[in-house]
């Protein structure tokens, strides 16, 4: 007998063997006993609510998103956390309460039909075009073809820019199930990578094309600030409004680059839970970020950043967090010789260290992180670490405000 | 006594050495063939497929080919080596050499069909000041039913994953226990998906329950990232229901109440008991200079066990060996982390009776090997001197 006939004998043998051992498909299953354990190392939260068991709620989403405070109202807005976006109210408007990926939610001039919302999302959230395309089939438009969207007017918003959008269609709402002829839908969505905003009014086109200058207003009035600086804030709320009537609802023009008519002046004196400062003038808060205190850029865009971070303990030390700064921008590592000779000023109620690093090869830092202006102050129970980073010649220019901002930093009780 | 003819045939096919020959170019072949979809389909998926399988179709391209799993042409040669190797071979000095090393490969074999069969493995992590007596699985899951005891213990009725994954689409597969006053349906498992909040503006085909939707994921090539979530329903004799989603990264179990009494309801990695409680003391990692990158690592740790507690230092090349289980240093984190941030040290967990077994194998065939050519030289010096004289 060949080979392959004795193979083939013995396979179906097998095969035979084996084609009792079905996948069972019943839909009832009855459970084994139970056994009982010491739960060594858990504690468990009984009745915790899904929100705590899923770890992700609404509120967390827009926390993590950009720190948007909940709360807002006209004419002074309301506390929220630290650093949160405030708003003002436009008169005639009815602020509603938040809800699920609507971090401020108004009732647009009494209508019931017409609403108003802001929306925070973390990351790019599905991309400009997709969103843009979404809220057109919403009005039953047909999608947008990318150099129609890159022709989209801009208008600076928020300290970054947002692309100003003015729709009329036939309403057939988020979910495809309502109808309304003759809507409108007045926008600002603001796609980046670490957070996208969206700002919306939708309702009737004879309700919405009365409430443009609100809108505008509306707009403009979104700022973050912490709650003590809510007067400067709204201030600046009202210059914003100015520059979004340039960019235009429905009206581009070259005036939207209105560069920094909606961002927030200079703040003076701030804190936060932890700390307090004065930020010098010609810096710009920017989004809230893990494990940091603070963010700013400094001068025009966000080419250069400023971050402050707190840690308990030495924070790993002052040579080591040097020389990881030095890791990352590819520089060499310095000695502790090499700490003798660095640059001391007196901060928080300690003293600080100033380091300059440029960048080597074999760096790990993004691009454009040319140069780095870092400050380590040691504290009896904590560190303080503040770093500036962005191309050389800007961040050498921002040096003195740099260290002015430090002088000014006061850790809180 | 003549055996029956169908038995001659079968021994006959059994020991054929052709037999052999096939069988370990299959065994290449499938080893190649998974080796190449691994970098698709990630290092869970192929095993699954090529080597803890009977029967499975390769496609290359559009064609289909059939083959025998890795599990099927090792049983069928460990008969091959039984039958061809030990039961029919030549017995005398000649082959003494080569017979010890056909034990030794089935040794080899064996110790692969208990580790396949009869192994546990999975990791248990902690951050400095944590304990734990349960190591959980990198890949499967399973629903824990718990109920708090009055001495601070826990009951706990465990599902298997079997129970309920094939269950993807409405139709519930219903879970029973005489110790429960209720039944559990389970519905819609997903093998990764995000729990989500529902907002306004977007529609889902999936239930919102409690205002979140299971939102379906592409499974991860790597299996151990795939996260699992199930709708779940706890449903009274009087036929209350109490729904939810449970999702396998969820913080706390789901709780209900229920004839006075309460229930953790919960989806997570299958866990495994360890006969034996680990506290973390101190996690130490040494980076390379001027990198980021972590060149040593280890993890002091007290092992506690009813009237003895002792310290151990666990490293990446000095695993614990207690009581069958080995706790290997396998990793550390956040990678994220910051000088002075805490981290969490994993250890690998393995329990294989078969822990052994290879290094026991190695050494038969070793000797098989030494045996048989060191005859062969013996030999061949012997017949040189022969030759000479």
């Amino acid at each position: 007998m060949t080979l392959i006939r004795r193979l083939s004998a013995a396979g179906l043998a097998l095969a035979g063997a084996l084609a009792g051992c079905g996948d069972s498909t019943d839909s009832e299953h009855q459970l084994p006993p139970s056994h009982t354990l010491e739960p060594a190392g858990r504690t468990i939260h009984w009745d915790a609510s899904a929100a705590e068991r899923h770890g992700i709620s609404a509120s967390d989403f827009a926390k993590s998103a950009g720190g948007v405070s909940a709360t807002a109202g006209a004419p002074a807005p309301t506390g929220g956390a630290a650093a949160s976006l405030h708003w003002t109210t436009p008169p005639g408007w009815t602020e509603k309460p938040p809800a699920q990926f609507r971090d401020a939610n108004f009732l647009v001039a009494g209508d019931a039909r017409a609403e108003c919302y802001l929306t925070t999302l973390p990351g790019e959230a599905g991309g400009l075009a997709a969103n843009i395309n979404r809220w057109r089939s919403q009005l039953s438009l047909a999608p947008l073809e990318p150099d129609e969207v890159a022709a989209l007017p801009r208008v600076s918003w928020l300290g970054g820019e947002a692309v100003s959008l003015d729709f009329e269609g036939t309403w057939s709402g988020m979910s495809g199930d309502q109808s309304g002829e003759d809507w409108r839908l007045v926008g600002l969505m603001q796609v980046g990578h670490d957070v996208s905003r969206f700002l919306k009014m939708v309702g009737p086109a004879q309700v919405i094309g009365g409430q443009l200058d609100s809108f505008r207003a509306l707009a403009g009035s979104f700022h973050f600030a912490e709650p003590d600086a809510d007067a400067e804030g709204m201030a600046s709320g009202d210059m914003g409004s100015e520059g979004l009537d340039a960019g235009g609802m429905g009206a581009p023009a070259a005036g939207a680059a209105a560069a920094g008519a909606t961002a927030a002046p200079a703040e003076d004196s701030q804190r936060t839970g932890s700390l307090a400062w004065r930020a010098p003038a010609g810096w710009r808060r920017g989004p809230e970020k893990p494990m940091r205190e603070l963010t700013y850029f400094a001068g025009e865009g966000d080419r250069v950043e400023c971050s402050v971070t707190l840690l308990g303990g030495s924070g790993g030390g002052l040579l080591a967090n040097i020389n990881r700064w030095c890791g990352q921008l590819g520089a060499a590592p310095l000695s502790e010789a090499d700490l003798g000779g660095l640059e001391h000023l007196p901060m928080a109620g300690g003293d600080g260290v100033l380091v300059r690093i440029e960048r080597g090869a074999g760096a790990t830092a993004p691009a454009g992180q040319e140069l780095m202006l870092g400050v380590v102050c040691l504290l009896p129970d904590r560190a303080l670490f503040v770093k500036m980073t962005g191309p050389a010649d800007a961040v050498d220019g921002q040096r003195g405000a740099l260290i002015g901002f430090c002088r000014s930093l006061e850790l809180l009780p | 006594v003549t055996a029956p003819r169908p038995l001659r045939w079968l021994v006959g096919a059994l020991s054929s050495f052709w037999l052999s020959c096939v069988l370990l170019l299959l065994l290449a072949l499938l080893t190649w063939l998974g080796t190449l979809e691994q970098v698709d389909n990630g290092l869970f998926v192929v095993q699954k497929k090529y080597f803890e399988s009977w029967f499975l179709v390769h496609h290359a391209g559009p064609v289909a080919i059939p083959l025998p799993g890795a599990t099927l042409v090792m049983a069928v040669l460990f008969l091959n080596l039984i039958v061809g190797g030990i039961v029919r071979i030549r017995k005398g000095a000649s082959t003494a050499g080569v017979l010890v090393v056909h034990v030794g490969i089935l040794m080899l074999l064996a110790a692969g069909w208990v580790k396949a069969y009869y192994s546990e493995d999975g990791h248990v992590t902690l951050f400095e000041g944590q304990s734990a007596n349960r190591f959980e699985s990198y890949n499967r899951w399973e629903l824990a039913i718990l109920q708090p005891l009055d001495d601070g213990r826990l009951s706990e009725i465990l599902a298997p994953q079997e129970d309920f994954d094939r269950h993807r689409d409405a139709r519930p597969v219903t879970l029973r226990s005489p110790e429960l006053p209720f039944a559990i349906e389970l519905s819609r498992f997903t093998p990764n998906a995000r729990v989500m909040p529902k907002g306004p503006m977007f529609s889902t085909a999936m239930p919102v329950v409690e205002g979140y939707f299971v939102d379906p994921q592409p499974l991860a090539k790597e299996n151990e990232y795939n996260i699992a979530a199930v709708y779940a329903a706890v449903v009274e004799p009087g036929g209350a229901r109490q729904e939810t989603i449970l999702y396998g990264l969820s913080r706390q179990p789901w709780t209900v109440h229920v004839g006075g009494r309460e229930y953790g309801i919960e989806l997570r990695r299958e866990t495994y008991p360890m006969p034996f409680t680990i506290q973390l003391n101190d996690f130490e990692k040494q980076d390379y200079p001027r990198l980021n990158l972590a060149k040593s690592f280890s993890s002091a740790v007290t092992v506690s066990e009813p009237g003895t507690r002792r310290q151990v230092t666990i490293s990446m090349n000095e695993p614990l060996r207690q009581e069958g289980l080995v706790l290997y240093q396998s990793s550390w984190g956040p990678s994220n982390a910051r000088p002075g941030d805490p981290l969490f040290s994993t250890l690998a967990v393995v329990r294989n009776p078969a822990d052994r077994y290879p290094l026991y194998a190695c050494i038969v065939i070793a000797t098989g090997l030494v045996l048989h050519f060191s005859r062969r030289l013996v030999r061949y010096m012997h017949s040189q001197a022969q030759r000479a004289a």
